[in-house]
């Protein structure tokens, strides 16, 4: 099955650029250019990993990254920072980020991440499922 | 003087550097739209060498964009050139709606991130001054952080040079709710200490929904006078 990412970053020829070279590499990509429709398709739609710029117009990266992990935690965020320092990559990582790529990105580093990302969701997923299953059982049991 | 050229040195280094941070930001932004764009290109070449027919117009088109990318990086470094020089021209002869449109073009990543359109509305006519460009550089990116930050997002500042015998009047305008309460911290210390060493004045026009700063034909004050240096 396809990696799901949703792919956001307010420079429209990038991300189309990216997402078809994701594309190309068998990942399923959306991408947008606005943090505000990023967080109405994350909150209609499933995504294992969501690739996000760090500083965008309207709402920055560690903005929407707070929303979406206050929405859905087990949400795998991967941020793309066009700053030198990585002082914000740092604070995005404390606030959840699974982990930031420095632009110009290198698709294959890029790509080997999002696995990652994918991986740990699955692991997340299935803990959940299995305190959910464990929940019930312990209430039937009552 | 000198206590006031270094509390504003002090200062300046902060704006020199966030507007350094901002320039780098865009050239990153540049140098990975010419990253997608190469690695499309070697994408399609390595499809090719599998036997998939090489689209040419394709091709074509990428290298069009790459060239887009590179006359971008090039008015950016340009931009940080200028910008870089103003640091070392203590005084310089400027056209104000031309230096105005300049230091939009230089902080375009700032006013956008805060989705604010600004504008320049300039006479027609050229309007010479001599000034400590960096300097009011640095006055006018406050006044616009200031404007920014009462028009709020999706608001619209519009900077209007305007002659007069003596100098030049700047009007920022575009205000909704310009209040004395709103002005009560203008002009803040920073403003006050640019104010002084570029002679001018600032006044608000609560009628108007308006800031207007007057600068001086030229600057009277013998310190830290030099020629204006090429810029290189």
């Amino acid at each position: 099955m396809s990696i799901k990412v949703l792919l956001v970053d307010d420079e429209k020829e990038f991300v189309e650029l990216l997402g078809q070279r994701m594309s190309t590499r068998g990942m399923e990509v959306t991408a947008t250019t606005s943090a505000a429709d990023a967080l109405k398709i994350a909150e209609e739609r499933t995504f294992d990993v969501i690739v996000l710029d760090l500083m965008m117009p309207e709402m920055d990266g560690i903005e929407v990254l707070k929303n979406l992990k206050a929405k859905r935690p087990e949400l795998q965020v991967i941020l793309l920072t066009g700053h030198g320092t990585i002082d914000k990559g740092v604070e995005a990582m404390r606030l959840g980020a699974m982990d930031f790529v420095e632009k110009p990105a290198d698709l294959d580093a890029l790509t080997e991440k999002i696995k990652k990302a994918r991986a740990r969701k699955m692991i997340l997923v299935e803990r959940n499922l299995e305190e959910k299953v464990r929940n019930m059982l312990t209430g039937k049991r009552r | 003087m000198d206590a006031l050229l270094n509390r504003a040195s002090v200062e300046g280094l902060r704006f020199f550097g966030r507007m350094s941070a901002s320039i780098s930001h865009e050239l990153k932004n540049t140098l990975s739209i010419m990253n997608e764009n190469a690695g499309l290109l070697e994408d399609l070449a390595l499809l090719a060498e599998q036997g998939k027919t090489l689209d040419a117009s394709r091709v074509k088109d990428l290298g069009s964009a790459i060239k887009r990318q590179i006359r971008r990086t090039d008015h950016i470094i340009r931009n940080m050139n200028r910008f870089s020089h103003t640091v070392d021209q203590p005084l310089a002869e400027v056209e104000v709606a031309e230096f105005l449109e300049f230091i939009l073009d230089v902080s375009r990543r700032l006013t956008a991130a805060q989705v604010v359109t600004v504008t320049v509305h300039a006479e027609g006519q050229p309007l010479m001054i001599v000034t400590r460009p960096f300097f009011l550089h640095s006055l006018v990116w406050l006044l616009l952080e200031f404007g920014m930050e009462q028009v709020g997002k999706s608001g619209t500042l519009i900077l209007k040079p305007r002659k007069e015998a003596s100098g030049a009047w700047i009007r920022l305008a575009g205000f909704e709710r310009l209040t004395p309460e709103a002005g009560r911290n203008l002009p803040g210390k920073q403003d006050e200490t640019l104010l002084t060493l570029l002679e001018a004045q600032l006044e608000m026009d609560f009628e108007q929904q308006a800031l207007d700063l007057f600068l001086p034909k030229k600057i009277h004050d013998a310190s830290l006078r030099g020629s204006a240096s090429a810029t290189s």
